[in-house]
């Protein structure tokens, strides 16, 4: 009796140990955004870059945003999208977002995406007819970043840089 | 290849950076750049999803820039800038010349201003500024000026500009005012508006959209010289639309008043004026004043003309018939001798202008009772001369009385008094446009007394730079 009521007893045990394990194991991932600039100062008497906070910036500066991810829950986090509108009053600086997983761009307000060489829109030619051209990134509207997955405890961060207009 | 292609994109970006624009902002100062990241994911068995978002804001600092100096608008096209005409002004009459400023910056910005001037060959003179309200009137003297300047986003209607919301300056804070003169940007011309009203709106956040700042525009009409007048130039953005991310400016209207007094007869006063503006950074300087101009950056106003008068006496033997005025004559005991004097101005107008004369010795001057040259003598009251402004002619006087001029409003032409017919006694004429019985008036005037400059006195008026007087004596 006595070994029968032990092992209910651990039975019950493992199966309260167990609960919470499977019914409140997440992912939780926040994303934190930082704008910065880069200014020159001089050091020792040479000239180096440095990041600063960009509170203002003047017409024709770059902003740098890094976007900063990390994964506080206790799961992995499977198809993490992250996606930015290009600020308004911005350009996106062709070739400045991070290379982190799949890297797509959209033209039409983030209705789609796709990489840059696929981004086409049709045009009226000289002749009337429609002719597809490639975008530039003047005209992309949002930046997206398709992350596969991020480990409970795992981070990282993606960054581009914008024009102010 | 492609690392290559980075290497020269990040290059390029980093020598953008490097050199960030100045004039040529096209993001107005105070807009605030919103920036939302999102952030969706899913968990292992792809069952649920979730997501998350941070923003991160950044506004845009003003740019300066200099002021763009044009001449004052007087037509639906803003004109260019060049030194208003110089012409030719009476001693101490005024230039005065209409110039526009405009801001060129991203934003609200004060400018200092400082005005110089040189006068060459006067006596005096002076030269000063105003700062005038779109109606023509003065401003009262300003040695700085706050304008607005905003970089176009979008047009609503067929009058209202659109700006990022919340970057105009509220009235309290010296933005946009309705009453303010604006210059618009289509690109290949600009056209001068009032400001109507002013809505400002506010930037976007996580939980509000955007609403613009709006800036409606009205026809700016001619007052004083300035503005549009032609009554059919108000805003049309239906139409016509200006340029997005053009800047929208404030202007403001200067006139620059001249005067001055030559110093020398003969030689013509003139003065070389300069208005600076200079943006708060000291950094952009502008003039009123043209760089192909000596001095530098000056303009020059118009001569203030010199007096140029001359006078000539001749003389003919009516007795003899001698046909023409010369400069001697010949004659007999009891001849009659008809004296002619010219006087001519062909330089900037003389006041006070009189003629003094004498009976030459051995001589008689003659009287007529009727009028000058008809009617028996009359020595003390009788008509003893005639004087002429080239237009109209006048008998006058012996006596200090009774010199009747032309009809109203044509200027009287001149007066005349002799204190007696005999040799030696004294003749006094009084010649021009404001002359009297005992003083002299303006020489050359218009013959409408009514246009007192030769500017304005145009065809069909004539400007009168010529008087002539005649009398007469019989030889003892």
């Amino acid at each position: 009796m006595k070994r029968t009521s032990n092992l209910l007893a651990g039975t019950v045990g493992l199966l309260l140990a167990a609960m919470p394990l499977s019914a409140w194991a997440q992912p939780k991932v926040a994303i934190t955004i930082k704008a910065e600039k880069e200014v020159s100062v001089t050091a020792k008497g040479k000239q180096v870059k440095k990041r600063i906070a960009a509170k203002g910036v003047q017409p024709g500066e770059e902003i740098i945003y890094t976007l900063n991810y990390v994964n506080s829950g206790t799961e992995a986090a499977k198809d993490v999208v992250i996606s930015d509108p290009i600020p308004a009053g911005t350009s996106y600086i062709p070739g400045s977002a991070s290379e982190t997983g799949d890297l797509s761009f959209s033209i039409d307000k983030g209705k789609t995406f796709k990489k840059p060489t696929l981004l086409t829109y049709e045009v009226k030619g000289s002749t009337g007819k429609l002719e597809k051209k490639v975008a530039s990134p003047e005209d992309y509207t949002d930046v997206r970043w398709t992350i596969p997955q991020v480990p409970a405890g795992g981070k990282g961060s993606v960054n581009f840089k914008v024009k102010v207009k | 290849m492609k690392r290559n292609l980075f290497a020269v994109l990040a290059l390029s970006a980093m020598a953008a950076a490097a050199v960030p624009a100045t004039a040529v902002a096209s993001t107005t100062a105070g807009t605030t750049i919103l920036n939302v990241v999102t952030v969706d994911y899913k968990d292992v068995s792809s069952a649920h999803t979730f997501n998350a978002a941070s923003s991160t804001t950044v506004t845009v600092n003003l740019v300066k820039a200099g002021l763009n100096v044009t001449t004052a608008p007087s037509s639906a096209t803003m004109p260019g800038f060049s030194c208003l005409v110089t012409g030719n002004y009476a001693s101490n009459e005024t230039f005065s010349a209409y110039y526009a400023l405009t801001a060129t910056a991203n934003g609200q910005d004060t400018y200092q201003l400082s005005f110089t001037s040189t006068a060459n060959d006067a006596s005096s003179s002076s030269a000063t500024y105003t700062v005038l309200k779109a109606d023509g009137s003065p401003q009262g003297a300003a040695s700085s000026l706050m304008l607005n300047s905003a970089i176009v986003v979008g047009i609503s209607g067929s009058d209202t500009l659109l700006f990022p919301g919340g970057s105009l300056k509220s009235e309290a804070d010296g933005g946009f005012t309705p009453g303010d003169i604006v210059v618009v940007d289509y690109s290949s011309s600009k056209t001068a508006y009032l400001v109507d009203t002013v809505t400002l709106g506010h930037a976007a956040s996580t939980t509000v959209l955007e609403a613009r700042d709006a800036v409606k525009l009205k026809m700016f009409p001619n007052a004083s010289g300035i503005g549009i007048g032609n009554g059919n130039t108000a805003p049309a953005f239906g139409t016509t639309q200006p340029v997005i991310g053009s800047v929208m400016g404030e202007a403001a209207i200067v006139r620059i008043d001249v005067t001055a007094v030559p110093s020398a007869k003969d030689t013509d006063a003139t003065v070389d004026y300069q208005l600076t503006a200079t943006d708060s950074s000291n950094t952009y300087t502008t003039y009123i004043g043209s760089s192909s101009n000596s001095p530098k950056n000056y303009c020059r106003a118009g001569y203030f003309l010199a007096t140029k008068l001359q006078i000539l006496k001749q003389v003919k033997n009516l007795t003899k018939n001698q046909a023409e005025y010369t400069a001697t004559a010949s004659s007999d005991p009891r001849d009659v001798l008809e004296y002619l004097i010219t006087v001519t101005n062909g330089g900037g107008q003389a006041i006070s202008t009189a003629v003094s004369d004498n009976v030459p010795t051995y001589t008689k001057l003659v009287t007529f009772q009727d009028n000058y040259g008809s009617g028996t003598a009359n020595d003390t009251t009788g008509f003893f001369a005639q004087v002429s402004d080239s237009s109209k002619t006048v008998d006058v006087k012996m006596d200090t009385a009774g010199d009747s001029q032309p009809a109203s409003p044509n200027p009287s032409v001149g007066f005349g008094s002799a204190t007696g017919v005999s040799a030696g006694s004294a003749l006094h004429f009084y010649l021009g446009q404001g002359s009297s019985e005992n003083a002299g008036g303006t020489v050359p005037s218009c013959n409408d007394s009514g246009k007192n400059t030769q500017a304005l006195c145009v065809t069909p008026y004539k400007w009168n730079s010529t008087y002539t007087i005649k009398y007469r004596v019989q030889v003892d």
